[in-house]
């Protein structure tokens, strides 16, 4: 009996640890610029999209899903190519996949060339 | 006696006859209402988190928000049920925004996402943080 309640401690100990642990994403930061800056270049602005996945397995193990949007931002600022990057919108989905679920972050902007 | 089987076994093969025609209305249901749910609504708006900067405009403070949401229920295999999940980067963007009175965009932001397993489904927190401004026209 006593074994069963420290085994039963254990697994309760080990799920919270779980449940806390891992938890959080890495945050993007977006710098705004100033539009004087790109004036001259308004004309030459192109859309750009970038977006990057992870799969949370079995609900609670992250693989690839706490840096995504860090990922997808890094794909966007390569596709800039050191341009300004105006107007960020992101969008955030999800696809079932029976053992766990994908989740895919989605960025778009405008970019206007640097003259 | 053999009227009696004869009568038993027909109310069977009425039975079994019911039980299928059910089965193919019932299940091509099932499955068409489980792809629309996995297919429709998995997706959330494309939500402007850094607006082109105004020319003029003055900063009101710093601002924060947050919108949470779900996906459920139980086990793996039923979690699609999104809770409030599709719309949480629209709800954090809009809490920062209204995070300070009179405050019309956000400008220099930072986007995190956060999760948590709550035993029946597993929640996604997102915060939106910048510098609220006000755009001078």
């Amino acid at each position: 009996m006593k074994y069963l309640t420290k085994l039963f401690g254990a697994v309760s100990l080990g799920l919270v640890v779980l449940s806390l642990v891992g938890c959080s994403g890495t945050p993007i930061h977006v710098k705004s610029i100033d539009p004087r800056l790109y004036e001259k270049a308004k004309d030459e602005g192109r859309e750009i999209t970038a977006s990057a996945s992870g799969f949370q397995l079995l609900l609670l193990i992250p693989i690839e899903i706490n840096d995504r949007q860090e990922r997808a931002y890094g794909l966007l600022k390569a596709q800039a190519g050191g341009g300004y990057i105006t107007d960020v919108k992101i969008k955030e989905s999800w696809t079932y996949g029976f053992v766990g679920t994908v989740y895919t972050t989605t960025m778009s902007a405008t970019v206007y060339p640097r003259h | 006696m053999y009227v009696v089987k004869r009568k038993f076994k027909e109310e069977l093969y009425k039975k079994i006859k019911r039980n299928l025609q059910m089965k193919r209305v019932i299940l091509p249901t099932m499955a068409l209402f489980s792809v629309l749910m996995i297919v429709s609504g998995c997706s959330s708006h494309n939500v402007t988190i850094a607006p082109v900067q105004p020319e003029k405009y003055e900063v009101l403070g710093k601002a924060e928000g947050t919108g949470s949401g779900s996906i459920g229920l139980l086990a793996t295999a039923y979690n699609f049920i999104p809770l409030g999940l599709n719309s949480r980067v629209e709800r954090a963007y809009e809490d920062a925004v209204q995070s300070v009175p009179g405050a019309t965009d956000l400008i220099n932001v930072t986007y995190q996402e956060d999760w948590f397993w709550w035993i029946i489904g597993t929640a996604r927190n997102v915060t939106i943080k910048g510098d609220a401004i006000r755009e001078i026209k």
